[in-house]
Protein backbone atom coordinates (compact mmCIF):
# COMPACT_ATOMS: atom_id res chain seq x y z
CA UNK A 1 0.00 0.00 0.00
CA UNK A 2 2.40 2.00 1.07
CA UNK A 3 4.92 1.34 -1.58
CA UNK A 4 1.90 2.24 -4.78
CA UNK A 5 1.01 5.59 -2.82
CA UNK A 6 4.65 6.58 -2.78
CA UNK A 7 5.21 5.44 -6.47
CA UNK A 8 2.30 7.60 -6.88
CA UNK A 9 2.94 10.52 -5.27
CA UNK A 10 5.27 13.57 -6.17
CA UNK A 11 7.58 13.02 -3.75
CA UNK A 12 10.29 10.84 -5.70
CA UNK A 13 12.96 12.45 -3.72
CA UNK A 14 16.33 12.21 -6.05
CA UNK A 15 13.83 12.58 -9.14
CA UNK A 16 11.83 16.06 -8.88
CA UNK A 17 13.92 17.26 -6.22
CA UNK A 18 17.11 16.89 -7.09
CA UNK A 19 18.35 15.79 -3.58
CA UNK A 20 21.15 14.67 -2.54
CA UNK A 21 22.55 14.23 -6.50
CA UNK A 22 25.77 15.90 -5.12
CA UNK A 23 27.38 12.54 -5.60
CA UNK A 24 25.75 11.46 -8.58
CA UNK A 25 28.27 14.29 -10.38
CA UNK A 26 31.73 13.31 -8.59
CA UNK A 27 31.19 9.44 -7.80
CA UNK A 28 29.20 7.91 -10.46
CA UNK A 29 32.08 7.87 -13.01
CA UNK A 30 32.06 3.90 -13.06
CA UNK A 31 29.11 1.78 -12.78
CA UNK A 32 30.93 -0.31 -9.74
CA UNK A 33 30.99 3.44 -7.65
CA UNK A 34 27.70 4.17 -8.68
CA UNK A 35 26.77 0.82 -7.06
CA UNK A 36 28.92 1.20 -3.80
CA UNK A 37 27.39 4.69 -3.34
CA UNK A 38 23.41 3.25 -3.83
CA UNK A 39 23.87 0.41 -1.25
CA UNK A 40 25.68 2.63 1.51
CA UNK A 41 22.73 4.93 1.10
CA UNK A 42 20.25 2.31 1.07
CA UNK A 43 21.60 0.42 4.20
CA UNK A 44 22.05 3.78 5.89
CA UNK A 45 18.97 5.38 5.30
CA UNK A 46 16.77 2.20 6.08
CA UNK A 47 18.87 1.68 9.35
CA UNK A 48 18.43 5.28 10.45
CA UNK A 49 14.85 5.43 9.73
CA UNK A 50 14.59 2.88 11.50
CA UNK A 51 16.52 4.05 14.59
CA UNK A 52 14.70 7.85 14.07
CA UNK A 53 11.01 5.78 13.98
CA UNK A 54 12.01 3.82 17.41
CA UNK A 55 12.96 6.77 19.49
CA UNK A 56 10.40 9.38 17.74
CA UNK A 57 8.88 9.57 21.31
CA UNK A 58 11.64 9.86 23.24
CA UNK A 59 13.76 12.92 20.62
CA UNK A 60 12.83 16.01 22.59
CA UNK A 61 11.42 18.34 19.70
CA UNK A 62 14.34 20.97 20.23
CA UNK A 63 16.64 18.61 19.85
CA UNK A 64 15.35 16.48 16.71
CA UNK A 65 18.04 18.23 14.14
CA UNK A 66 21.13 17.41 16.07
CA UNK A 67 19.89 13.40 17.03
CA UNK A 68 18.94 12.97 13.37
CA UNK A 69 22.26 14.35 12.43
CA UNK A 70 23.63 11.95 15.23
CA UNK A 71 22.06 8.88 13.76
CA UNK A 72 22.06 9.37 9.91
CA UNK A 73 25.92 9.57 10.75
CA UNK A 74 25.94 6.72 13.29
CA UNK A 75 24.42 4.55 10.41
CA UNK A 76 26.61 5.99 7.46
CA UNK A 77 29.61 5.38 9.93
CA UNK A 78 28.55 1.81 10.50
CA UNK A 79 28.23 1.27 6.76
CA UNK A 80 31.94 2.54 6.22
CA UNK A 81 33.16 0.76 8.77
CA UNK A 82 31.68 -2.23 7.26
CA UNK A 83 32.52 -1.47 3.59
CA UNK A 84 36.12 -0.76 4.45
CA UNK A 85 36.44 -3.93 5.59
CA UNK A 86 34.92 -5.81 2.90
CA UNK A 87 35.49 -3.23 -0.42
CA UNK A 88 38.55 -1.49 0.41
CA UNK A 89 39.15 -0.60 -2.78
CA UNK A 90 35.73 0.76 -3.43
CA UNK A 91 35.81 2.90 -0.34
CA UNK A 92 39.18 4.19 -1.49
CA UNK A 93 37.77 5.02 -4.89
CA UNK A 94 34.98 7.00 -3.35
CA UNK A 95 36.67 9.03 -0.69
CA UNK A 96 34.51 11.67 0.78
CA UNK A 97 31.25 10.86 -1.01
CA UNK A 98 30.81 7.57 1.48
CA UNK A 99 30.87 10.31 4.65
CA UNK A 100 29.47 12.88 3.21
CA UNK A 101 26.07 10.83 3.08
CA UNK A 102 25.01 11.55 6.35
CA UNK A 103 24.47 15.01 5.75
CA UNK A 104 22.88 14.15 2.58
CA UNK A 105 19.88 16.18 1.83
CA UNK A 106 17.72 13.34 1.23
CA UNK A 107 19.05 11.48 4.58
CA UNK A 108 17.75 14.59 7.07
CA UNK A 109 14.45 15.25 4.51
CA UNK A 110 13.20 11.68 5.13
CA UNK A 111 14.02 11.55 8.43
CA UNK A 112 12.27 14.28 9.43
CA UNK A 113 9.85 14.07 7.30
CA UNK A 114 8.66 10.79 7.34
CA UNK A 115 10.50 8.28 10.22
CA UNK A 116 10.08 10.61 12.67
CA UNK A 117 5.82 10.45 12.14
CA UNK A 118 5.54 6.92 11.50
CA UNK A 119 5.56 3.17 12.92
CA UNK A 120 9.19 2.02 12.42
CA UNK A 121 7.90 -0.61 9.76
CA UNK A 122 7.01 1.80 7.51
CA UNK A 123 9.43 4.21 8.41
CA UNK A 124 12.19 1.14 7.14
CA UNK A 125 10.09 0.90 4.17
CA UNK A 126 10.49 4.17 3.09
CA UNK A 127 13.80 4.34 3.57
CA UNK A 128 14.11 1.40 1.67
CA UNK A 129 12.16 3.01 -1.37
CA UNK A 130 14.02 6.30 -1.18
CA UNK A 131 17.05 4.50 -1.07
CA UNK A 132 16.24 2.42 -4.64
CA UNK A 133 14.95 5.20 -6.24
CA UNK A 134 18.22 7.19 -5.42
CA UNK A 135 20.20 3.68 -6.29
CA UNK A 136 18.39 3.33 -9.80
CA UNK A 137 19.45 7.30 -10.62
CA UNK A 138 22.49 6.50 -9.39
CA UNK A 139 22.69 2.89 -11.26
CA UNK A 140 21.58 4.53 -14.78
CA UNK A 141 24.23 7.68 -13.98
CA UNK A 142 27.03 5.34 -13.81
CA UNK A 143 26.00 2.86 -16.49
CA UNK A 144 25.58 5.58 -18.94
CA UNK A 145 28.60 7.52 -17.90
CA UNK A 146 31.27 4.67 -17.60
CA UNK A 147 29.91 2.96 -20.73
CA UNK A 148 29.45 5.78 -23.20
CA UNK A 149 32.34 7.94 -20.98
CA UNK A 150 35.38 5.40 -21.34
CA UNK A 151 33.43 2.89 -23.27
CA UNK A 152 34.36 -0.21 -20.23
CA UNK A 153 31.92 -1.62 -17.92
CA UNK A 154 33.18 -2.57 -14.67
CA UNK A 155 36.44 -1.46 -14.88
CA UNK A 156 38.65 -1.29 -11.99
CA UNK A 157 39.55 1.86 -10.02
CA UNK A 158 42.65 2.07 -12.45
CA UNK A 159 40.57 2.01 -15.05
CA UNK A 160 41.72 -2.03 -16.39
CA UNK A 161 39.65 -4.79 -16.34
CA UNK A 162 35.93 -5.01 -16.84
CA UNK A 163 34.45 -5.21 -20.72
CA UNK A 164 35.84 -3.44 -23.51
CA UNK A 165 32.30 -2.57 -25.21
CA UNK A 166 33.90 0.43 -27.70
CA UNK A 167 37.13 0.16 -28.52
CA UNK A 168 37.29 3.97 -27.37
CA UNK A 169 35.14 6.15 -25.39
CA UNK A 170 32.67 7.38 -27.12
CA UNK A 171 31.47 10.55 -25.40
CA UNK A 172 34.91 10.78 -23.15
CA UNK A 173 32.97 14.11 -21.70
CA UNK A 174 30.36 12.28 -20.09
CA UNK A 175 33.20 11.19 -17.49
CA UNK A 176 33.38 14.66 -16.20
CA UNK A 177 31.23 16.01 -13.85
CA UNK A 178 29.76 18.18 -16.42
CA UNK A 179 28.63 15.42 -18.72
CA UNK A 180 26.77 13.67 -14.91
CA UNK A 181 25.30 17.53 -14.30
CA UNK A 182 24.00 17.08 -18.41
CA UNK A 183 22.52 13.66 -18.18
CA UNK A 184 20.54 14.31 -14.66
CA UNK A 185 19.18 17.13 -16.54
CA UNK A 186 17.79 14.72 -19.34
CA UNK A 187 16.68 12.02 -17.02
CA UNK A 188 14.57 14.96 -15.30
CA UNK A 189 13.43 16.37 -18.21
CA UNK A 190 12.14 12.75 -19.25
CA UNK A 191 10.81 12.25 -15.72
CA UNK A 192 8.48 15.75 -15.73
CA UNK A 193 7.26 14.95 -18.53
CA UNK A 194 6.07 11.54 -17.79
CA UNK A 195 4.54 12.74 -14.79
CA UNK A 196 3.29 16.04 -16.36
CA UNK A 197 1.49 13.64 -18.79
CA UNK A 198 0.07 11.95 -16.16
CA UNK A 199 -1.76 14.74 -14.07
CA UNK A 200 -3.44 15.83 -17.40
CA UNK A 201 -4.65 12.60 -17.94
CA UNK A 202 -5.77 12.33 -14.76
CA UNK A 203 -7.00 15.85 -14.96
CA UNK A 204 -9.09 14.69 -17.56
CA UNK A 205 -10.80 12.15 -16.22
CA UNK A 206 -10.26 11.86 -12.43
CA UNK A 207 -12.93 8.88 -11.64
CA UNK A 208 -10.14 6.87 -13.27
CA UNK A 209 -7.47 7.41 -10.35
CA UNK B 1 3.42 37.58 45.24
CA UNK B 2 4.71 39.57 41.89
CA UNK B 3 8.24 38.04 42.13
CA UNK B 4 6.21 34.39 42.29
CA UNK B 5 4.53 35.09 39.27
CA UNK B 6 7.74 36.16 37.17
CA UNK B 7 9.56 33.14 38.83
CA UNK B 8 7.03 30.99 36.70
CA UNK B 9 6.52 32.76 33.73
CA UNK B 10 6.17 28.88 31.67
CA UNK B 11 2.24 28.86 32.75
CA UNK B 12 1.29 32.57 33.07
CA UNK B 13 1.67 35.41 30.56
CA UNK B 14 1.68 38.91 32.17
CA UNK B 15 -1.00 41.11 31.06
CA UNK B 16 -0.65 43.74 28.54
CA UNK B 17 0.14 47.32 29.46
CA UNK B 18 -3.25 49.73 29.40
CA UNK B 19 -3.16 53.35 29.51
CA UNK B 20 -5.49 52.37 32.63
CA UNK B 21 -2.41 50.84 34.12
CA UNK B 22 -0.08 53.50 33.99
CA UNK B 23 -2.53 55.74 34.95
CA UNK B 24 -3.53 53.81 37.94
CA UNK B 25 -1.36 54.90 41.37
CA UNK B 26 -0.11 52.02 42.52
CA UNK B 27 1.36 50.70 38.93
CA UNK B 28 4.21 48.85 38.86
CA UNK B 29 6.39 48.85 36.05
CA UNK B 30 8.48 45.93 36.96
CA UNK B 31 5.04 44.07 36.63
CA UNK B 32 5.04 44.59 33.28
CA UNK B 33 8.68 44.31 32.63
CA UNK B 34 9.17 41.80 29.75
CA UNK B 35 9.74 38.68 30.64
CA UNK B 36 13.19 37.38 32.38
CA UNK B 37 14.98 34.96 30.09
CA UNK B 38 14.03 31.71 29.72
CA UNK B 39 16.98 30.17 30.04
CA UNK B 40 16.59 30.71 33.57
CA UNK B 41 13.48 28.89 33.63
CA UNK B 42 13.97 26.56 31.30
CA UNK B 43 17.06 24.85 32.60
CA UNK B 44 15.22 22.26 34.66
CA UNK B 45 13.70 20.20 30.87
CA UNK B 46 17.12 21.07 29.23
CA UNK B 47 18.78 18.59 31.59
CA UNK B 48 16.29 16.11 30.41
CA UNK B 49 17.04 16.92 26.80
CA UNK B 50 20.68 16.61 27.39
CA UNK B 51 20.59 13.46 29.25
CA UNK B 52 18.98 11.81 26.35
CA UNK B 53 21.67 13.27 24.00
CA UNK B 54 24.79 12.18 25.39
CA UNK B 55 23.14 9.13 26.16
CA UNK B 56 22.49 8.21 22.86
CA UNK B 57 26.03 9.69 21.88
CA UNK B 58 27.48 7.32 24.29
CA UNK B 59 25.41 4.15 22.78
CA UNK B 60 26.45 5.09 19.34
CA UNK B 61 30.24 5.85 20.17
CA UNK B 62 29.94 2.86 21.62
CA UNK B 63 28.74 0.57 18.52
CA UNK B 64 30.69 2.53 16.33
CA UNK B 65 33.70 1.36 18.35
CA UNK B 66 33.15 -1.98 18.84
CA UNK B 67 32.14 -2.20 14.95
CA UNK B 68 35.84 -0.72 14.01
CA UNK B 69 37.42 -3.24 16.79
CA UNK B 70 35.99 -5.60 14.65
CA UNK B 71 36.44 -4.64 10.94
CA UNK B 72 39.82 -2.46 11.64
CA UNK B 73 41.81 -5.65 10.87
CA UNK B 74 40.37 -6.49 7.60
CA UNK B 75 40.63 -2.65 6.51
CA UNK B 76 44.20 -2.55 7.49
CA UNK B 77 45.06 -5.53 5.17
CA UNK B 78 42.61 -4.56 2.72
CA UNK B 79 44.48 -1.13 2.00
CA UNK B 80 47.87 -2.44 2.23
CA UNK B 81 46.63 -4.92 -0.51
CA UNK B 82 45.73 -1.73 -2.40
CA UNK B 83 49.23 -0.62 -2.43
CA UNK B 84 50.71 -3.46 -3.42
CA UNK B 85 48.43 -3.82 -6.01
CA UNK B 86 49.82 -0.38 -7.00
CA UNK B 87 53.33 -1.35 -6.46
CA UNK B 88 52.58 -4.08 -8.71
CA UNK B 89 51.52 -1.99 -11.60
CA UNK B 90 54.84 0.03 -11.39
CA UNK B 91 57.05 -3.06 -11.94
CA UNK B 92 55.77 -4.53 -15.71
CA UNK B 93 55.59 -7.91 -15.52
CA UNK B 94 56.06 -8.61 -11.80
CA UNK B 95 54.14 -10.89 -10.01
CA UNK B 96 54.72 -10.67 -6.09
CA UNK B 97 55.12 -7.53 -3.99
CA UNK B 98 55.60 -7.09 -0.52
CA UNK B 99 56.44 -5.02 2.60
CA UNK B 100 60.00 -5.34 2.89
CA UNK B 101 60.84 -3.30 6.36
CA UNK B 102 59.63 0.36 6.69
CA UNK B 103 62.55 2.49 6.95
CA UNK B 104 61.96 5.98 9.27
CA UNK B 105 58.38 5.54 9.10
CA UNK B 106 58.45 5.20 5.19
CA UNK B 107 57.17 1.70 4.35
CA UNK B 108 59.59 0.34 1.68
CA UNK B 109 57.96 -2.61 -0.78
CA UNK B 110 59.94 -4.83 -3.43
CA UNK B 111 57.99 -6.20 -6.36
CA UNK B 112 59.69 -9.56 -7.77
CA UNK B 113 59.72 -10.78 -11.31
CA UNK B 114 59.63 -14.86 -11.20
CA UNK B 115 61.10 -14.78 -7.78
CA UNK B 116 64.02 -12.53 -8.42
CA UNK B 117 64.14 -8.84 -7.14
CA UNK B 118 63.26 -6.46 -10.10
CA UNK B 119 62.73 -3.09 -7.84
CA UNK B 120 61.23 -1.36 -4.90
CA UNK B 121 59.33 1.19 -4.31
CA UNK B 122 58.63 3.49 -0.82
CA UNK B 123 55.17 5.02 -0.21
CA UNK B 124 54.96 8.07 1.41
CA UNK B 125 52.32 10.57 1.94
CA UNK B 126 52.61 14.29 2.06
CA UNK B 127 50.81 17.33 3.28
CA UNK B 128 49.18 18.86 -0.27
CA UNK B 129 46.89 22.08 -0.19
CA UNK B 130 43.80 19.83 0.59
CA UNK B 131 44.70 16.47 3.07
CA UNK B 132 47.55 14.47 2.17
CA UNK B 133 48.96 13.06 -1.00
CA UNK B 134 49.88 9.43 -0.85
CA UNK B 135 52.43 8.24 -3.79
CA UNK B 136 54.27 5.86 -4.28
CA UNK B 137 57.88 6.22 -5.47
CA UNK B 138 59.68 3.40 -7.52
CA UNK B 139 63.33 2.75 -8.01
CA UNK B 140 64.96 0.90 -10.47
CA UNK B 141 67.95 -1.55 -9.92
CA UNK B 142 70.03 1.34 -10.68
CA UNK B 143 68.62 3.19 -7.34
CA UNK B 144 66.93 5.82 -10.11
CA UNK B 145 63.58 6.68 -9.57
CA UNK B 146 61.67 5.04 -12.31
CA UNK B 147 58.12 6.17 -12.06
CA UNK B 148 56.23 8.16 -9.54
CA UNK B 149 52.21 7.62 -9.00
CA UNK B 150 49.85 9.56 -6.96
CA UNK B 151 47.84 6.86 -5.25
CA UNK B 152 45.04 8.97 -4.15
CA UNK B 153 44.68 13.26 -3.57
CA UNK B 154 42.51 15.36 -2.92
CA UNK B 155 43.72 18.53 -4.39
CA UNK B 156 41.42 20.78 -6.27
CA UNK B 157 40.20 19.51 -9.64
CA UNK B 158 41.89 21.26 -12.35
CA UNK B 159 44.86 22.49 -10.73
CA UNK B 160 45.97 20.84 -7.84
CA UNK B 161 44.68 17.38 -9.94
CA UNK B 162 47.44 18.03 -12.21
CA UNK B 163 49.76 16.74 -10.36
CA UNK B 164 48.67 13.20 -10.63
CA UNK B 165 49.61 13.89 -14.57
CA UNK B 166 52.12 11.92 -16.50
CA UNK B 167 53.43 15.32 -17.89
CA UNK B 168 54.54 16.82 -14.53
CA UNK B 169 55.27 12.57 -12.73
CA UNK B 170 57.53 11.96 -15.60
CA UNK B 171 60.15 14.55 -14.28
CA UNK B 172 61.21 12.39 -11.63
CA UNK B 173 62.05 9.80 -13.46
CA UNK B 174 66.06 9.58 -12.98
CA UNK B 175 66.19 11.47 -9.98
CA UNK B 176 68.98 11.02 -8.11
CA UNK B 177 71.75 12.01 -9.92
CA UNK B 178 70.55 13.96 -12.70
CA UNK B 179 70.43 17.13 -10.89
CA UNK B 180 67.36 18.01 -13.05
CA UNK B 181 65.09 21.20 -11.88
CA UNK B 182 61.62 19.84 -11.13
CA UNK B 183 59.17 22.61 -13.03
CA UNK B 184 56.35 22.68 -10.42
CA UNK B 185 52.63 23.51 -11.70
CA UNK B 186 51.62 27.19 -11.81
CA UNK B 187 48.42 27.29 -10.33
CA UNK B 188 49.50 24.35 -8.22
CA UNK B 189 52.37 25.14 -6.28
CA UNK B 190 51.97 23.57 -3.46
CA UNK B 191 50.04 20.56 -4.35
CA UNK B 192 53.41 20.16 -6.73
CA UNK B 193 55.88 21.30 -4.02
CA UNK B 194 54.57 18.73 -1.81
CA UNK B 195 54.72 16.02 -4.25
CA UNK B 196 58.42 17.62 -4.95
CA UNK B 197 58.94 17.13 -1.18
CA UNK B 198 57.92 13.90 -0.54
CA UNK B 199 59.89 12.49 -3.55
CA UNK B 200 62.97 14.27 -1.75
CA UNK B 201 62.50 12.56 1.70
CA UNK B 202 62.79 9.41 -0.29
CA UNK B 203 65.52 10.12 -1.95
CA UNK B 204 67.20 10.98 1.62
CA UNK B 205 66.77 7.60 2.80
CA UNK B 206 69.31 6.71 0.45
CA UNK B 207 68.39 3.05 -0.04
CA UNK B 208 70.11 0.39 -1.86
CA UNK B 209 68.84 -1.93 -4.39
CA UNK B 210 71.37 -4.53 -3.57
CA UNK B 211 71.96 -4.37 0.00
CA UNK B 212 67.62 -5.06 -0.02
CA UNK B 213 68.12 -7.87 -2.33
CA UNK B 214 71.30 -9.36 -0.03
CA UNK B 215 69.29 -9.34 2.97
CA UNK B 216 66.31 -10.47 1.17
CA UNK B 217 68.38 -13.00 0.41
CA UNK B 218 67.26 -13.06 -3.51
CA UNK B 219 68.89 -13.15 -7.23
CA UNK B 220 68.25 -9.84 -8.62
CA UNK B 221 66.83 -8.93 -12.48
CA UNK B 222 67.32 -6.04 -13.97
CA UNK B 223 64.33 -3.77 -15.41
CA UNK B 224 66.04 -4.61 -19.52
CA UNK B 225 66.31 -8.30 -18.24
CA UNK B 226 62.69 -8.23 -17.34
CA UNK B 227 61.78 -6.34 -20.49
CA UNK B 228 63.52 -9.31 -22.94
CA UNK B 229 61.99 -11.89 -20.88
CA UNK B 230 58.27 -10.53 -20.89
CA UNK B 231 58.91 -9.83 -24.96
CA UNK B 232 60.19 -13.40 -25.08
CA UNK B 233 56.87 -14.74 -23.04
CA UNK B 234 54.85 -12.81 -25.39
CA UNK B 235 55.94 -14.35 -28.28
CA UNK B 236 55.72 -17.96 -26.94
CA UNK B 237 52.57 -17.41 -25.38
CA UNK B 238 50.13 -20.13 -26.47
CA UNK B 239 46.43 -20.87 -26.46
CA UNK B 240 47.27 -22.41 -23.46
CA UNK B 241 47.58 -19.13 -21.51
CA UNK B 242 44.04 -18.25 -22.22
CA UNK B 243 42.97 -19.92 -19.14
CA UNK B 244 45.07 -17.08 -17.23
CA UNK B 245 43.47 -14.06 -18.59
CA UNK B 246 41.51 -13.54 -15.59
CA UNK B 247 41.18 -10.11 -15.11
CA UNK B 248 44.02 -10.13 -12.03
CA UNK B 249 47.01 -7.47 -11.44
CA UNK B 250 49.34 -10.18 -11.42
CA UNK B 251 49.54 -12.04 -14.48
CA UNK B 252 49.21 -9.44 -17.08
CA UNK B 253 52.52 -8.19 -17.74
CA UNK B 254 51.71 -5.78 -21.14
CA UNK B 255 48.48 -4.31 -19.30
CA UNK B 256 50.39 -3.23 -16.17
CA UNK B 257 53.25 -1.60 -18.60
CA UNK B 258 50.27 0.36 -20.40
CA UNK B 259 49.02 1.46 -17.45
CA UNK B 260 51.78 2.39 -15.58
CA UNK B 261 53.85 4.27 -18.84
CA UNK B 262 51.25 5.98 -20.86
CA UNK B 263 47.83 6.76 -18.72
CA UNK B 264 49.64 8.08 -15.23
CA UNK B 265 46.99 9.98 -14.91
CA UNK B 266 44.07 8.03 -15.38
CA UNK B 267 45.80 5.40 -13.00
CA UNK B 268 45.57 7.67 -9.98
CA UNK B 269 43.28 5.52 -7.65
CA UNK B 270 41.05 8.26 -6.04
CA UNK B 271 40.23 10.14 -9.21
CA UNK B 272 41.02 8.50 -12.36
CA UNK B 273 38.88 6.45 -14.95
CA UNK B 274 37.59 8.71 -17.33
CA UNK B 275 40.24 9.20 -19.77
CA UNK B 276 41.54 5.99 -19.05
CA UNK B 277 39.44 3.93 -21.20
CA UNK B 278 39.85 6.52 -23.76
CA UNK B 279 43.61 6.22 -23.78
CA UNK B 280 43.99 2.57 -23.78
CA UNK B 281 41.46 2.01 -26.91
CA UNK B 282 44.24 3.12 -28.92
CA UNK B 283 46.10 0.14 -27.87
CA UNK B 284 44.24 -2.42 -27.99
CA UNK B 285 43.11 -2.45 -31.15
CA UNK B 286 44.65 -5.77 -32.18
CA UNK B 287 43.09 -7.98 -29.89
CA UNK B 288 39.70 -6.03 -31.33
CA UNK B 289 40.18 -7.57 -34.52
CA UNK B 290 41.13 -10.95 -32.91
CA UNK B 291 37.75 -10.85 -31.16
CA UNK B 292 35.70 -10.29 -33.61
CA UNK B 293 37.28 -13.13 -35.82
CA UNK B 294 36.84 -15.62 -33.32
CA UNK B 295 35.65 -14.81 -29.87
CA UNK B 296 37.81 -16.52 -27.32
CA UNK B 297 39.87 -18.31 -29.08
CA UNK B 298 43.05 -17.05 -30.28
CA UNK B 299 43.58 -13.81 -28.67
CA UNK B 300 46.52 -14.93 -26.92
CA UNK B 301 47.97 -15.59 -30.17
CA UNK B 302 47.11 -12.75 -32.28
CA UNK B 303 48.64 -10.40 -29.64
CA UNK B 304 52.60 -11.15 -30.40
CA UNK B 305 51.88 -9.85 -34.01
CA UNK B 306 51.85 -6.16 -34.02
CA UNK B 307 52.06 -4.10 -31.28
CA UNK B 308 49.51 -1.13 -32.07
CA UNK B 309 48.22 -1.53 -35.26
CA UNK B 310 46.94 1.95 -36.43
CA UNK B 311 43.87 1.46 -37.69
CA UNK B 312 40.34 -0.65 -36.53
CA UNK B 313 37.76 -1.90 -38.30
CA UNK B 314 34.04 -0.49 -37.63
CA UNK B 315 32.89 -3.44 -36.85
CA UNK B 316 34.56 -3.94 -33.28
CA UNK B 317 31.87 -2.06 -31.61
CA UNK B 318 30.02 -5.21 -32.22
CA UNK B 319 32.93 -7.42 -30.53
CA UNK B 320 31.52 -9.52 -28.21
CA UNK B 321 32.91 -9.03 -24.03
CA UNK B 322 34.70 -11.77 -24.24
CA UNK B 323 38.48 -11.26 -23.31
CA UNK B 324 38.60 -8.57 -20.02
CA UNK B 325 42.28 -7.80 -20.36
CA UNK B 326 43.41 -7.12 -23.93
CA UNK B 327 47.21 -7.45 -23.88
CA UNK B 328 49.27 -4.66 -24.60
CA UNK B 329 52.83 -5.41 -25.45
CA UNK B 330 53.85 -1.80 -25.85
CA UNK B 331 57.62 -1.07 -24.05
CA UNK B 332 57.44 0.67 -20.46
CA UNK B 333 58.47 4.38 -20.11
CA UNK B 334 60.18 3.54 -17.12
CA UNK B 335 63.24 2.12 -18.72
CA UNK B 336 62.87 2.58 -22.33
CA UNK B 337 64.93 -0.12 -24.37
CA UNK B 338 65.93 0.63 -27.93
CA UNK B 339 63.07 -1.19 -29.46
CA UNK B 340 60.72 1.07 -28.16
CA UNK B 341 57.79 0.52 -29.84
CA UNK B 342 55.91 3.66 -28.71
CA UNK B 343 58.15 6.77 -29.71
CA UNK B 344 57.94 9.33 -27.25
CA UNK B 345 55.47 12.18 -30.10
CA UNK B 346 53.11 9.54 -29.38
CA UNK B 347 53.08 9.64 -25.72
CA UNK B 348 52.75 13.44 -25.41
CA UNK B 349 50.26 13.26 -28.11
CA UNK B 350 48.18 10.88 -26.84
CA UNK B 351 48.25 12.92 -23.56
CA UNK B 352 47.17 16.24 -25.26
CA UNK B 353 44.87 14.76 -27.62
CA UNK B 354 42.68 12.39 -25.47
CA UNK B 355 41.42 15.70 -23.67
CA UNK B 356 44.70 16.28 -21.46
CA UNK B 357 44.76 13.55 -18.70
CA UNK B 358 45.65 16.25 -15.70
CA UNK B 359 42.44 17.83 -16.29
CA UNK B 360 40.11 14.93 -16.77
CA UNK B 361 40.94 13.01 -13.81
CA UNK B 362 36.96 11.85 -13.41
CA UNK B 363 35.06 11.80 -10.43
CA UNK B 364 37.37 13.12 -7.99
CA UNK B 365 36.87 16.94 -7.22
CA UNK B 366 33.53 19.14 -7.55
CA UNK B 367 33.13 18.94 -3.60
CA UNK B 368 31.29 21.82 -3.52
CA UNK B 369 27.87 20.00 -4.66
CA UNK B 370 26.40 19.85 -1.15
Amino acid sequence: MLLKTKLKSSDKVSMLQMLALCPALAVTTTLSRSLAIAGALLISLTLSALLVSVLRKMIPVKLRMPVYLLIASFSVSIVYLVMRAIFPAVVTALGIYLPVLAVSCVMIMRLETFSALNMPGPAALDGLITGVEFGTVMLVCGLVRELFGTGRLLADSFGRGGWQIFPAAPVSFLAHPAGALLLIAAWAAAFQYIQIRSEKKAAENPEAV
Amino acid sequence: MKEKDRGNLGDKQPRRLTEADINSPEFDPDEFAPAPSRNATAGVPNVKNSLFFVILCAVCALVLALTNVFTVFAAEKGQKDIRRDAVLALFSGCDRAELYDTVEDFPVYVAYYKGKLAGYAVYVAEEGYIGSIEMLVAFDEDNKVSQVQILSHRESEGLGSKIAGHKFLSQFVGMPDEDASIDLISGATISSRAVKGGVERVLKLDLNFLAIAEELDVETISAAEREDDLQKEDTDTTVADETTKAPSVTTRPGDDTAFGGDNVGGANANTGDGNNGSAQGEDDTTVYETETEDPGETTAEETTAETQAPSEPPAVTNAPPVTTQPPVTTSPETKPPAESTTPPEETTGDAGTTAPDEETTGGGGWPGWG
